[in-house]
């Protein structure tokens, strides 16, 4: 795994435990960037984006992924 | 083991004249079958208070509620309205909240994420499809939003009637309405943390209720009323098939030598010297007064265990929030608990008393207990009598 990738996937763990729905939302977007090629990981990713920014309230970013998801094929 | 024949003979004896009546059967306070039977046609079946609108105040805060083993989610929607759902996610039935917190945006079930808007709308259904894939033809999201549950407010208590059986909320809440049309839609301001606080009481929730409905034991029981509010000078207060209680003719509050409550804008002279304590069937006490109001909801969480919540409003937000206030606050709410307090010997007792094999529900006093009488005529009549 890069570097880059271990360093979002500790901080998915350390995060996990609750709260901080905004950040785990950017976790997931720059995994869904950095795992563009594949799209799988990025469907993966980009729900798991959408679903922390609805639960932050980011109604605006939850719409914009939403959209990034539908193009992917996720909805 | 619970007899259906003879309990249904025993409520019969209960709806007769009162000189002739006995009290609720012993079944009713000790038997785990009987307390299930009433625990459905009593609270799941009819209205019951659940809770008070000041434990939500903010937009998107979310209170779980467990109302005699139904789990229920109160809400306050972004709009400032209530919303009562059942708390369980409509994916495995898994708990969604578990404890009191305020939702910025949706509410995420913790088991698979699926999000619900705070209108109850299924908003995100993760992976449903499979990994990345966020849609079912199966799931029909429209049809599967947070079962809403029919729930009703008046001044500030949420009744609820879980069933979806029972009558309209306003024909429920009429008689009490009608009875308190001079305080029902004052506005009404929570006293803050020191109005309220609970009792837990090693007895069933109707000795409670009854113990409400009537004056008789004032001066035996609360020999520090005789002073100012003698036996006579109270009323009944009755209400077949709604709410029965009791009335003073002479209110005088005197916490304090100089500070007083502000009195509700536009009373009638009546109220000048009278307040009165309703129980509202099954569950809920309404105090009015001049200067404030107090609700209690009783809260069974055991056949012979119950907790009583009590929260005191006043009529304008100074004497509700200002620090000028808090003391007489304090000392009126001390005054309450003081009385409340001096009660639980007597539900505790009597709750001990249906350890007796045999006894026949007691009998009534005619002149004194006609209140009491009701509420019991109320409980065996939803349960079939």
């Amino acid at each position: 795994m890069k570097p880059v990738l271990e360093e979002l996937d500790r901080e998915m763990r350390a995060l996990h435990e609750g709260g901080a729905p905004i950040r785990r939302c950017e976790v997931h977007e720059q995994a869904a960037d950095l795992l563009g090629t594949d799209p799988n990981a990025r469907r993966f990713h980009l729900t798991h984006a959408f679903v922390f920014a609805l639960e932050a309230g980011d109604w605006p970013r939850a719409a914009g992924l939403e959209r990034a998801l539908r193009e992917a094929g996720g909805l | 083991m619970l007899d259906d024949q003879s309990l249904i003979s025993e409520l019969a004896r209960v709806r007769r004249p009162i000189g002739e009546a006995h009290g609720l059967p012993n079944a009713l306070y000790t038997e785990a079958q009987a307390h299930e039977y009433e625990r459905r046609r009593v609270f799941l079946e009819g209205w019951a208070s659940i809770g008070f609108g000041k434990d939500v105040p903010n937009p998107g805060d979310a209170l779980p509620i467990d109302h005699v083993g139904v789990p229920l989610l109160l809400v306050r929607d972004h709009e400032g309205g209530l919303k009562l759902y059942q708390n369980i996610c409509r994916h495995r039935g898994m708990i969604l909240v578990q404890e009191k917190r305020n939702f910025g945006g949706v509410i995420r079930c913790p088991y698979h994420s699926w999000c619900y808007s705070l209108d109850g709308k299924l908003r995100a259904t993760p992976h449903v499809g499979g990994p990345g894939l966020n849609t079912s033809p199966s799931i029909d999201r429209d049809k599967t939003g947070l079962v809403e549950v029919p729930m009703g407010v008046f001044m500030d208590v949420v009744f609820a009637n879980v069933s979806g059986t029972a009558e309209p909320f306003e024909d429920y809440i009429r008689p009490v309405r009608e009875r308190f049309a001079e305080f029902a839609d004052q506005q009404i301001h929570f006293g803050g943390p020191e109005s309220s606080f609970g009792l837990e009481i090693n007895a069933n929730w109707k000795l409670i209720v009854e113990n409400n409905c009537e004056s008789y034991h004032l001066p035996w029981v609360h020999p520090g009323l005789n002073s100012y509010s003698r036996l006579e000078d109270h009323y009944h207060l009755e209400v077949p098939g709604s709410f029965s209680g009791q009335g003073t003719l002479v209110y005088n509050p005197q916490l304090d030598p100089e500070l007083r409550f502000p009195d509700f804008p536009g009373l009638s002279d009546k109220w000048d010297t009278a307040a009165e304590y309703a129980s509202l069937y099954p569950n809920t006490f309404l105090s009015v007064h001049r200067d404030h109001f107090w609700a209690a909801r009783l809260e069974p969480v055991g056949q012979r265990r119950t907790l009583e919540h009590v929260n005191i409003y006043y009529t304008t937000a100074e004497s509700a929030e200002s620090d000028t206030y808090r003391p007489l606050r304090e000392k009126n709410a001390s005054q309450w608990c003081g009385v409340l307090t001096e009660d639980v010997f007597v539900t505790e007792g009597m709750q001990k008393g249906r350890g007796a094999l045999g006894f026949d529900g007691g009998v009534f006093a005619p002149a004194m207990d006609s209140p009491t009488h009701l509420f019991h005529d109320w409980v065996a009549a939803k349960l079939g009598a």
